[in-house]
């Protein structure tokens, strides 16, 4: 069966997460039953201790995204790898913390 | 005594490359083994030694098991620190370090143009070093992660095989 998939698709301690596309969840799967990646999944590989700290740190940076776009484009770049990072973090606690509120919205 | 110099000279660098191994191809020995041609990068991690062969298998060895890395590998040990880079996107720095290169090698470009005779100025080169090395580095923890992917079983799917460009096939 073929999975569509956001990216990215992080593999951590022979467990797989990824976000569907189709109804925008985290999911997490043993490598066991995952047959291949495609060669833009862009997958990576990081420790639980790495996952963890990406997915319980809050994202930031997005100011400077903003305001670097123009005139060189940098902050395209940085807004993408924010975005990744946001995935990362909601996979990170859509399946390991499910009831974690976030500082941010603690504060609201 | 300069020809005597100058003779001994060449003999120690015949002497030298003839003890080393950058003459032949990266190899390694584990078990008394020898697997050789190998492809860059071979690193060890966690106790484990990972190699990728000229048919682009991916071998991994307990790292006590190894018996010697020749020199034209660079092995490199992956600790936490770089564990933790394997991590992180290189979307920023990579499009930063390209930038740069443009740069300098346009100017550089258009300088000879202007002056192709007594251009001598490589003030820019010198930021050429760090974005090549940027370069490498990426290029490099690319290849260790699709190695450790690839060591736990899991494939690449080509292009020639019919699946969406964004994608994991499961069972």
């Amino acid at each position: 069966m073929r999975v569509y998939v956001k990216k990215p698709v992080i593999v951590c301690e022979n467990n797989c997460y990824y976000i569907d596309k189709k109804n925008d969840t985290a999911v997490v799967q043993p490598i066991s039953i995952i047959e291949g990646f495609s060669k833009r999944s862009d997958i990576r590989w990081m420790t639980m201790e790495d996952f963890r700290k990406i997915g319980l740190n809050p994202v930031r940076g997005y100011f400077w995204s903003a305001v670097l776009i123009y005139p060189t484009g940098l902050g395209g770049f940085i807004l993408g790898d924010l975005v990744k990072r946001r995935r990362i973090q909601r996979m990170y606690i859509d399946t390991h913390e499910k009831f974690y509120i976030s500082p941010q919205k603690n504060n609201r | 005594m300069k020809t005597i110099f100058t003779f001994f000279f060449f003999f120690c660098v015949g002497l030298s490359s003839a003890q080393s191994d950058w003459l032949m191809k990266p190899y390694v020995f584990v078990n008394d083994t020898l697997y050789e041609d190998l492809k860059l990068p071979v690193f060890i991690m966690d106790s484990t030694l990972y190699i990728r062969t000229s048919n682009g298998t991916v071998l991994t060895f307990p790292s006590r098991d190894v018996d010697y890395i020749s020199k034209r590998c660079f092995y490199k040990r992956i600790g936490d620190a770089r564990k933790s880079k394997l991590a992180k996107s290189g979307n920023t720095i990579g499009y930063m370090s390209a930038y740069t290169s443009f740069i300098v090698l346009r100017r550089v470009v258009r300088d000879y143009l202007i002056h192709p005779i007594y251009y001598a100025n490589p003030t820019g080169l010198f930021l050429l070093l760090p974005a090549s090395l940027v370069f490498k580095s990426l290029i490099t923890r690319k290849l260790i992660t699709k190695m450790i992917i690839e060591s736990k079983g899991l494939r690449y799917i080509s292009n020639n095989e019919p699946i969406p460009q964004e994608g994991i096939q499961t069972e």
